[in-house]
């Protein structure tokens, strides 16, 4: 079964350390997120993926192996993201 | 001219003929009126400011008119009237005052869009300002009224205005609403300070108003850029106690504060974020009034220990 493409809503931000306040073109809300949060968008932000394409690239980046901790951290987050109306999923 | 140079027959004859141009920083009110409170308020609170020319475009367009209706009993009270709305419901004269002062920051904050609008107090010294953003009942405009009665400018007590431009406050300096317990407080502080009509049994209990320094009405055309945000908290018996908070925890405050981020858009996005990352930002917890002035004074003059020292009685 293919995985859930997902991209960001025109997106404009700010970082001050492991803060991040998100401002959403579309809807004209404003978010403050912490810096998973802030990866996981900056990451869309280049190109739509997965939840498994940016865990693979999150564990790439931090030398780790991509399992399914972080994975399921990356969902929660995802989830988050998804509920703020700050990413949409693709049609498959 | 000033009100101040008005003799109160000039002023009552304006207030019910063609209207009082009272300019209060960018803008300017035609008031009409013959309710006399309201005249003994302008009287005592604004006797700074300016008149403008009744041939000048008036921003707002104000009348406060007293009436009495068999269904009240034939009880006086006031209608206000602005710029063909009714902002308000029918007034009891006891509150007419509170409520003109309301009226006034009504204009402002539903129609001021070209500045971005803060719920905030703002004081400044030495060419810098400090913004103290808070909801009601946190002793903002006590500790906004205790500072200018010791040598800090008054930009504005209850609505800030930034220029979206050079991110600078805007002076309005109009007088100091006080509520409750607040009013005894800062008359005991500063027994010069001069006070307006007493509005008693208000929705926010009893509220009177305390006159500008008259320096700081003065200076209105002098707008200054911000260089501390400051959340006030009054908390009985507590010494002052100080600490810094995130940037990211400052733009929500500020945020949450503006009568029009949202409206704004993006642009609010940019300012807000321009204007914390430009400044210093502290939490600040007070019951002395004194106590509280010398830390203000301390952050101006330089005393480095004012943040690693958060509790002045420790």
């Amino acid at each position: 079964m293919p995985h859930i493409v997902w991209k960001t809503f025109p997106l404009v931000w700010v970082t001050w350390g492991e803060e991040s306040i998100v401002f959403n073109k579309s809807s004209g809300n404003t978010h403050l997120v912490n810096s998973m949060a802030a990866k996981i968008l900056s990451l869309l932000q280049v190109q739509p993926r997965s939840a498994e394409e940016i865990c693979q690239s999150i564990a790439t980046e931090m030398q780790l192996d991509a399992d399914d901790e972080i994975l399921q951290r990356v969902k929660v987050v995802f989830e988050t993201l998804d509920y703020l109306g700050l990413i949409e999923s693709l049609p498959q | 001219m000033k009100i101040s140079q008005l003799t109160l027959v000039q002023l009552l004859e304006s207030l019910v003929g063609p209207g009082l141009f009272l300019s209060a920083g960018p803008f300017i009110f035609q008031i009409r009126t013959k309710v006399p409170q309201i005249a003994e308020g302008l009287r005592l609170l604004y006797g700074d400011f300016r008149i403008a020319s009744c041939q000048d475009f008036a921003d707002f367009h104000i009348r406060f008119e007293e009436r009495r209706s068999w269904r009240r009993g034939f009880r006086p009270y006031a209608s206000v009237e602005v710029d063909g709305d009714r902002p308000s419901g029918p007034v009891p004269l006891e509150q007419v005052y509170a409520v003109f002062e309301g009226c006034l920051n009504w204009c402002i904050f539903t129609q001021a869009y070209q500045y971005l609008i803060i719920h905030a107090a703002a004081i400044e010294r030495g060419g810098r300002a400090a913004l103290l953003p808070a909801p009601p009942g946190s002793g903002k405009s006590t500790l906004c009224a205790a500072l200018v009665n010791r040598g800090w400018r008054l930009l504005t007590d209850e609505l800030t205005l930034i220029a979206t431009d050079s991110r600078t406050i805007v002076p309005l300096a109009r007088p100091v609403s006080l509520k409750n317990e607040s009013i005894d407080v800062i008359k005991n502080f500063a027994p010069k300070a001069v006070f307006g009509p007493v509005s008693p049994n208000t929705i926010k209990g009893t509220i009177a108003h305390m006159r500008p320094p008259a320096e700081s009405v003065a200076r209105l055309d002098e707008y200054c850029p911000i260089a501390w945000m400051i959340l006030p908290t009054f908390r009985s018996g507590a010494t002052v106690s100080v600490g810094e908070i995130s940037k990211g925890e400052a733009f929500m405050r500020v945020a949450e504060s503006a009568v029009n981020y949202m409206a704004l858009g993006e642009l609010g996005f940019e300012l807000v974020s321009t204007l914390i990352d430009e400044v210093s930002c502290y939490r600040f917890e007070y019951s002395d009034l004194n106590g509280a002035v010398r830390w203000f004074d301390d952050l101006v003059f330089g005393d480095k220990s004012i943040v690693a020292q958060p509790s002045e009685s420790d």
